[in-house]
């Protein structure tokens, strides 16, 4: 019997703001333990919480983006929970009321395109992070109070597949409309995940098993890829899937059981009293609708329909947001934008890889690109040369056209010239001339090689080339 | 999905927090220091123990009787006619009270820590957290 999987993921990704949500403590990664606190983020009795305007705008901002229904009224709760990272015993997050609603993500699969429906967005503050001794834990507050938006998917995905490549789909969103970081190195998306499977043909979704805090998107992938087939040879056994929490383990590639159903917290949600409703009026949200940026994937197409790129450089170029800049200041100054696509698509990630280098931090600029287009456009330099200036802009920058001129980098195309290199070299390579003639049409390249080494390498090969079937055809 | 406000009494703690001389001293004078017959929904020992809170039998019935009346007394509301008036959480008529996304400083640690019955290199220090 054949098995379908369902899988709901929870996204807790934080937002790209200066202070705290309640309070105006810095957020920021990597500072010493509990130096960015005080009475609200430490969750003193009596400290009031005061809402953070920015971080309303980026969630709806976040809304607009996916296409959800922006409520007009939104509201905060207290979740009531007991656990050393959260002093106030209750954490303020939005229960009933979220900020947006029905949105959805397109992904790419192997099968085509796919709709991925997003259930709700919510805000919420983050809680603060335990360390843990031998025989005691530590609390550092720095992250507690920073806000986060929690996305909500239904449970459309299909595949472990399916579940990265939504991970990848909704951190370029993001990235795009500028509302985080998307560090995920200091946990600025953290992953929650729904996993059931049942058998071909029921349409009621089986009993699921949660998988809690992957910070890593090869971790949901791997989780899942695990998690998903045990269920079904649970199944296949004639056994049950207990709904329940598990823990992924990737050193040992297994998911073990934390905690089932029947100790599963009950948060008794309740309305926060200490702050007041969010009312959103149409003009407010149509004010920040119409600052929204290009998307992802308008962008790919627009690469393709205005750059004339193919579909699958378009996908690589606009895959990370300043990728896709860095291209089209370039394609905009260059006379040719598919040679920029292949200079991007080439040497650039290539370089950018194998340095791991982001390109924000290479001297190369898009100025500097549009200009090595503009000298192999005019065959001003060969692809050769080209290459090793595209390699030096890369390490120190500079200006191609400059570095042509200045050390005499030109091709040679003057045909005079060429001609005379061309019959020294068919003098002096007459077994090569032979060989041509009885058909052996790979000895003209030894000759173009031979005319290119007198050159120095500044010949234009295609004219060598020219110049020489011109001759061995008259019979030089 | 549970309800956003679920009947009965909340606080921080999940129970009414009120100290026992005023609890008692309310009952007294709202004429609800009688028996009654539970009809609140409350069951105290589930809460209490959701809460983290450790009561012994008798305190449990004491409060079950307690809390049993308040709500009872709330629930005096529901004699007048509220259909189509929204469930009311602030008694303020106010709205997107936000504040702009400046830092301001953060406590002293040194002057944090004070208030940490231990701490080592900057952290307080707990009992070991078991998942
Ligand atoms: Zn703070």
């Amino acid at each position: 019997m054949n098995y379908l999987t369902s899988i709901g993921l929870e996204v807790h990704v934080q937002l790209r703001t200066r202070s705290k949500m309640f309070c105006g403590c810095a957020v920021g990664f990597g500072a010493e333990p509990n130096t960015q606190t005080c009475p609200v983020c430490l969750g003193y009795p009596g400290a009031m919480p005061t809402m953070n305007g920015e971080a309303v705008r980026l969630t709806v901002r976040t809304g607009l983006t996916i296409g959800a229904q922006i409520n007009a009224r939104s509201k905060f709760d207290r979740k009531s929970y007991f656990y050393p990272d959260m002093p106030k015993n209750y954490q303020i997050s939005q229960y009933d009321q979220p900020l947006c609603e029905h949105g959805s993500v397109q992904i790419d699969t192997p099968a085509g395109g796919k709709v991925v429906r997003i259930r709700r967005i919510h805000l919420e503050e983050d809680v603060a992070k335990n360390m843990h001794f031998a025989n005691a834990s530590g609390v550092d507050f720095n992250r507690a109070g920073t806000p986060l938006m929690e996305i909500v998917t239904q449970p459309d995905i299909t595949s472990a597949e399916e579940a990265f490549a939504f991970l990848v789909a909704l951190k370029q969103i993001l990235q795009y409309a500028e509302v985080s970081d998307c560090n995920l190195e200091e946990g600025n998306i953290r992953c929650d995940v729904n996993c059931s499977v049942r058998p071909e043909g029921q349409e009621q979704l089986g009993t699921k098993t949660e998988l809690k805090n992957l910070n890593t998107f090869k971790g949901v992938l791997n989780a899942l890829k695990y998690e998903a087939p045990r269920q079904v040879e649970v199944l296949r056994r004639g056994g049950t899937i207990v709904q329940e929490t598990r823990r992924w383990d990737g050193d040992a590639g297994i998911t073990t059981s934390m905690r089932t159903k029947e100790d599963a917290h009950d948060y008794r949600y309740f309305p926060e009293p200490d702050l007041m409703p969010v009312v959103l009026a149409p003009a407010q949200v149509e004010a920040w609708r119409a600052t929204l940026p290009e998307m992802p994937r308008a962008r790919r197409e627009r690469f393709v329909s205005e750059y004339g790129l193919p579909d699958y450089d378009a996908g690589v170029l606009v895959a990370d947001k300043v990728v896709a800049d860095f291209f089209e200041a370039a394609a905009r100054q260059a006379p040719n934008a598919k040679a920029v696509s292949n200079w991007m698509m080439t040497e650039m990630l290539r370089l950018l890889g194998e340095t791991e280098r982001d390109i924000r931090s290479v001297p190369i600029t898009p100025q500097a690109l549009a200009g090595l287009v503009r000298l192999t456009e005019a065959r001003t330099i060969n692809s050769n040369t080209a290459k090793e200036i595209f390699a030096e802009l890369f390490e120190k920058g500079g200006d191609p056209e400059a570095m042509v001129k200045q050390r005499g980098l030109g091709q040679v195309s003057d045909t005079g010239a060429i001609a005379a290199l061309v019959d020294e070299a068919i003098a002096e390579n007459a077994k090569s001339v032979e060989d041509y003639r009885k058909g052996k049409l790979a000895a003209a390249k030894f000759i173009v090689g031979q005319v290119m080494k007198r050159s120095k390498g500044k010949a234009d090969p295609q004219l060598v080339t020219k110049l020489l079937e011109e001759r061995l055809a008259a019979g030089a | 999905m549970e309800p956003a406000v679920p009947a009965g009494i909340r606080s921080r703690h999940g129970v009414c927090v009120l100290p026992m001389s005023r609890l008692q001293a309310f009952t007294r004078e709202t004429g609800m220091d009688h028996e009654s017959t539970d009809t609140s929904g409350i069951d105290v020992r589930y809460v209490a123990n959701l809460a983290r809170l450790h009561l012994t039998d008798a305190e449990i019935d004491t409060f079950q009787g307690q809390l049993s009346q308040i709500v009872d007394y709330v629930q005096t509301i529901n004699q007048l006619d509220l259909t189509g008036i929204a469930p009311t959480s602030h008694a303020h008529p106010l709205e997107n009270v936000f504040r702009a996304d400046e830092v301001k400083p953060s406590l002293d640690r040194a002057e944090v820590m004070r208030n940490a019955p231990q701490s080592r290199d900057g952290q307080f220090i707990v009992p070991k957290i078991v998942e």
